[in-house]
């Protein structure tokens, strides 16, 4: 990647947009209301606030709003600034160096600066830390201070996403002393102490986290004083709760509920976007179906689904049929096509293959994605439409799932078709490419349907490390037009996150990373 | 007497063992490789790895249980692998929560199920006990999270005053104790009026009838301390019913307690979780058990064990 | 009593072990003098009827799905509309009092085969059997019912099968104790010692007169147990743990369908109400026996 004198650009565009919605002093008339609590209902109790052990969206959402990364995506799925100014990238794609925001204080008034980061960072590589997941950021060879105001970042290999894979909560910087401060200990953190709009304030399990305005903030002022995250894991009662005015923002409500929730005169619904892509995996070796290693027979299936009435249908609207193997979001999306409904030319494919009447196991997890098992009913039911035999297995919970059925060795698969969404850590193609070449088969990897092309994998291992990021861009896309001729999946949507509020708050946004940001909310 | 104590003791502590060694059965049976599900979807097959060794999964299966048993032995109820604090402090941690519903449940019930009891029964075979009788039986025939979902409903979305869900209100536990206690409610009142009523042909109490008694003297004094023996051994019985209760109240309620922290941690495959949640409860409830043998013998000294 | 209420204590009085067998008619006298059992029965009577008459009259797949039928209102067509996946309500009703009750009988019987053997060999022989069967049912006795049911059906996994065999376990230990109990107050009776000193095998006795010594309040158990069984099954359903799409049985059609209580009521009132109704039927009638097996009761 080339070096990125945009940052101070964005510098600027990000200030520019901190007064469109800000608190800047001289129109304060005009500005968003302040004070007072904000309380979000949320269906997950988060395993721990450390950021270096994060794996659930929602628990990275809080985290994030105590501590920063060096950068981060923006509405657009852009990178922005947030810690770091600017960065550049050697030449030969092996180290990034990272000048970093001065005059910055943690909230316990430490002074943020190459040390933290490279504490933070190394803290993150430490397997001595709890749960630690680096994941992709093994990458990174070493963290060395330059200066006081300049980190440099050497890794194992050149990996061009390095900089989206920086903005996950595992490599937001922290306070080091504030490690050893009871009851946190090196390895493992209960109250993070950050740069962020918010300061962590208190926790009890089960029941709720809260976070207090940060004074301080280097950045545009957060509007509430203080914001309740609350943990209610049982949908309906998290409803209730918005409904009944005792929670302004409320989580994934059910989504057949989406179309009198967007009625209602004191709610709202944002529907944020998502990287998410659900997807029907094929076994394409054909393990107990051998037709199914036919790609044409695979397109066939993908043509007999009504894509746009199961959005419709299952999920209420809050989803975009796909038109490519990855989600619009992603860096090394291209629109290659679509598979439009067509039953007819499905049954004729169908016919000529010599799969009529085909006979097919379909399973689904219930409960882990929006509408998941009514999705797999829908499929099932178009696949009968086209004269398939379909037998659709009874649904199972997301553990069992994933470890029996699903993340399995080519021998154990268990069904023809197995409903799954995948979701990039961060916006990069690689992430996606992950579930689609032959050394991630399981129990390594999600590439469930246990495809294999070579031409697929040569263009995705190119593309990881070209650092041309144009280059880059059209190989991933050249790759996705070849996974979608073969066909390894049914190409099914693109998710959205539904959120409640009432319409009491604004201000509050949808990343594709699936977080919400709630750190800029304001009274209405 | 002492004895007999010291004899419910000692089987106690067998008892315990066996639950212990259920536990880890059971939760060892589970599917689903927790290390997976902990590491999360996206997680790089040596995060897997580094967690199922982090949790001692790659040992054998004896080798875990030894070590569990081991542990429990010195008191050591394992590390959460989910948070990774100690399940002692998550427990403890959770359990006032569930103390605190189960305390006032039981206060709940036993208030509102004797005073019915006794109602029906001094109103025997009238349409006052027809309608006790009627709410009780069907107390205890209603689907306690079906209920929970028609009082939030009613007092929180329609009525605005009492809260949904959450502990951090001061009226939060209005909605998951009544909801808990309702089926208790019912099961104490009938069985009270049916103490009731035996008590009340008894002679002694006609006697004192007769001789001008007024009518609260003979309920209290006579009928309804006698009756006491059947109702102390109901309330204890129903704890385990409030406990095996608190476990779909407190997800429905969003009530931090251990109910919520065990369905979390099945869910969450969090195995040293479940199993220490698992033997408080079972502790928690051989222990009241004990207690109301005890408190039976203590009421009534007539009973004697050897 | 139900299911729900484990921890039979020792010292809690089983005072049903005493009544003495009843002659079958006159049980059945007493019961129809009894107003809840009369009601009881009605009730049953009329779910009974609905399971077996229901499926004839409306004969489309209870399964049979249609996204597009979807969260369809009351109508001609759809008495009671259609849930989430289409599919009829009212059929599913019916196929689910079929699913709910035969779940719980097969539980119950299922706790009677293993538990009434157990007890009645635990109590007449004494000894080691007797100590070892009871430490094991004070461990049982030891899990709240639920917890032990969700446990199980979190060991063996979910489903109707799975259910049916966790249920019965929690059931079991309440069969093993009441069967004990009378086996103990009997193996001493001088017509059981005659029988010994005549050689009469040792199943024998306990078949012709053990067994049936406990078989009053093993009735009246295993009614109030049958309301218990589906209580647990509905509560499995709420977590997901329970019998699984898309078998129609009600406590699953209950927890299933709970997110949908604001935009579709009636997809939790039907089965709540359907619920409610059955325990309460076996709840009366266990009442009913109870007191018309009690020899106090004039």
């Amino acid at each position: 990647m080339r070096s990125r004198p945009l940052g101070l650009l964005m510098l600027a565009g990000l200030l520019i947009a901190a007064c469109g919605g800000g608190t800047s002093t001289s129109n304060q008339q005009s500005g968003p209301k302040h004070g007072g609590t904000l309380t979000v209902a949320v269906g997950i109790d988060p395993d721990t606030l450390d950021p270096a052990a994060q794996t659930t969206t929602t628990v990275q959402q809080m985290v994030l709003m105590i501590t920063e990364p060096l950068l981060a995506y923006d509405e657009k799925n852009t990178l922005k600034p947030v810690l770091a100014e600017k960065w550049d990238a050697a030449a030969d794609g092996l180290s990034y160096t990272f000048t970093l925001r001065q005059g910055v204080k943690f909230s316990d008034g430490e002074p943020f600066n190459a040390a933290a980061v490279k504490f933070s960072l190394d803290r993150m590589l430490n397997p001595a830390t709890f749960k630690t997941q680096p994941g992709v950021l093994r990458v990174i060879k070493s963290t060395d201070v330059v200066d006081d105001s300049h980190v440099k970042i050497s890794l194992k290999t050149p990996f061009p996403p390095f900089l989206g894979a920086m903005t996950q909560a595992v490599a937001a910087i922290i306070a080091p002393n504030s490690v050893s401060q009871a009851p946190n200990t090196p390895a493992l953190i209960q109250k993070p102490v950050g740069t962020g709009p918010y300061v962590f304030k208190e926790r009890v399990n089960g029941d709720h986290v809260t976070f207090d305005k940060n004074p301080s903030y280097w950045g545009s002022k957060p509007n509430y004083d203080a914001q309740v995250y609350k943990v209610v894991p049982d949908a309906a009662t998290r409803e209730a709760l918005v409904k009944a005015g005792q929670a302004d923002v409320s989580y994934l409500p059910p989504a057949n509920d989406l179309p009198a929730l967007q009625q209602s005169q004191d709610l709202k619904v944002i529907l944020g976007p998502s990287d998410r892509t659900i997807f029907m995996s094929i076994n394409t070796p054909g393990k107990f179906q051998p037709l199914l290693q036919k790609p044409a027979v695979r397109e066939a299936l993908n043509y007999a689904v009504n894509k746009d009435a199961i959005v419709k249908n299952a999920l209420f609207g809050a989803a975009t049929p796909l038109d490519a193997p990855m989600s619009k979001a992603l860096f090394g999306y291209c629109s290659v096509g679509k598979y439009d409904y067509n039953p007819e030319k499905a049954k004729q494919m169908l016919k000529d293959a010599g799969a009529e009447g085909m006979k097919i196991k379909v399973i689904s997890p219930q409960g882990r994605y929006i509408g998941d098992y009514q999705v797999a009913q829908a499929v099932a039911g178009d696949l009968r439409k086209v004269g398939l035999q379909v037998e659709l297995a009874n649904p199972s919970d997301w553990p069992t799932y994933l470890s029996r059925m699903v993340n399995v060795p080519p021998d154990q698969a268990t069904a023809d078709l197995h409903l799954l969404g995948w979701a990039p850590s961060f916006l990069d193609a690689a992430q996606q490419f992950q579930i689609m070449t032959p050394d991630n088969f399981p129990p390594k990897g999600l590439n469930t349907s246990y495809y294999s092309n070579q031409s697929v994998t040569d263009l995705v291992t190119k593309a990881n490390g070209e650092t041309d990021s144009n280059q880059r861009k059209q190989d991933y896309c050249s790759a996705g037009k070849q996974v979608w001729k073969d066909a390894p999946w049914i190409f099914l949507y693109n998710q959205k996150n539904p959120i409640v509020t009432t319409s009491k708050v604004t201000g509050i946004y949808g990343l594709a990373n699936e977080q919400f940001v709630t750190s800029w909310a304001s009274p209405a | 007497m002492l004895s007999y104590i010291a004899r419910r003791v000692l089987i106690a502590i067998p008892t315990l063992f066996g639950v212990a060694t259920v536990i880890f059965a059971l939760v060892h049976l589970q599917g689903g490789d927790p290390a997976r599900v902990i590491a999360g979807a996206n997680a790089t097959p040596e995060d897997v790895d580094r967690i199922r060794h982090q949790l001692g999964l790659d040992q054998p299966l004896l080798v875990q249980y030894l070590i569990f048993i081991g542990n429990l032995l010195r008191g050591d109820l394992g590390t959460s692998v989910r948070s990774g604090q100690p399940v002692f402090n998550e427990i403890a941690s959770r359990a006032p929560y569930t103390v605190e519903l189960a305390v006032i449940s039981t206060i709940l019930a036993v208030a509102i199920g004797v005073f019915l009891g006794v109602v029906a029964a001094t109103n025997h075979d009238n349409p006052i006990d027809l309608a006790i009788s009627s709410f009780s039986v069907f107390g205890v025939s209603m689907p306690v999270y079906w209920l929970g979902l028609l009082l939030i409903i009613l007092f929180a979305v329609n009525l605005h005053v009492l809260p949904a869900a959450g502990a951090n209100q001061p009226t939060g536990f209005i909605l998951p104790s009544l909801t808990l206690a309702f089926f208790s409610i019912g099961f104490i009142a009938r069985q009270t009026r049916s103490a009731m009523l035996e008590v009340l042909d008894l002679d002694f109490v006609r006697t004192a009838r007769a001789k001008g008694a007024d009518r609260p003297t003979v309920l209290v004094k006579h009928a309804l301390r006698n009756a006491l023996l059947p109702i102390i051994t109901v309330i204890g019985l129903q704890f385990g019913t409030l406990l095996g209760g608190a476990i779909l109240t407190e997800t429905i309620y969003a009530w931090p307690g251990l109910g919520r922290l065990l369905v979390d941690s099945i869910f969450a495959r969090d195995f040293p979780v479940v199993q220490g949640t698992v033997f408080v409860f079972a502790a928690a409830l051989i222990f009241v058990n004990l207690f109301t043998d005890l408190l039976y013998a203590y009421v009534d000294p007539r009973i004697r064990y050897d | 009593m139900s299911i729900l209420a484990s921890g039979t204590t020792d010292a809690a009085p089983l005072a049903l072990s005493e009544a003495p067998p009843q002659s079958a008619p006159r049980l059945w006298r007493r019961l129809l003098l009894h107003n809840s059992a009369v009601a009881g029965m009605i009730l049953l009577g009329f779910l009974v009827l609905a399971s077996l008459i229901g499926p004839l009259i409306f004969r489309s797949d209870p399964t049979a799905q249609d996204l597009s039928l979807a969260f369809l209102p009351r109508s001609a067509a759809h008495p009671l509309g259609t849930d989430d996946l289409g599919r009829d309500e009212l059929v599913r009703l019916f196929f689910g009092a079929r699913y709910t009750l035969s779940l719980a009988l097969a539980a119950v019987a299922l706790g009677l085969v293993v538990g009434v053997p157990l007890g009645a060999i635990s109590g007449y022989f004494g000894g080691w059997v007797d100590l070892l069967v009871q430490r094991v049912v004070d461990v049982m006795l030891a899990f709240p019912s639920i917890l032990l049911a969700i446990s199980l059906v979190a060991a063996l996994g979910v489903g109707l099968r799975n259910v049916i065999v966790s249920v019965a376990i929690v059931a079991m230990p309440g069969f093993i104790r009441l069967v004990r109990a009378s086996a103990l107050s009997i193996r001493e009776a001088p017509y059981v010692e005659a029988a010994r000193a005549l050689g009469v095998p040792s199943w024998r006795i306990l078949l012709r007169h053990v067994v049936p010594n406990s078989l009053g309040p093993l009735i009246v158990q295993a009614s109030l147990q049958l309301g218990g069984a589906i209580l647990v099954a509905a509560g499995l359903g709420f977590l997901g743990l329970g019998v699984q799409q898309p078998t129609p049985e009600w406590g699953a059609m209950l927890g299933f369908s709970h997110t949908y209580i604001f935009s579709d009521p009636g997809l939790l009132t039907y089965p709540g109400l359907c619920i409610c109704g059955a325990v309460l039927a076996f709840n009366l009638l266990g009442d009913g026996l109870r007191d018309a097996l009690d020899p106090r009761m004039k």
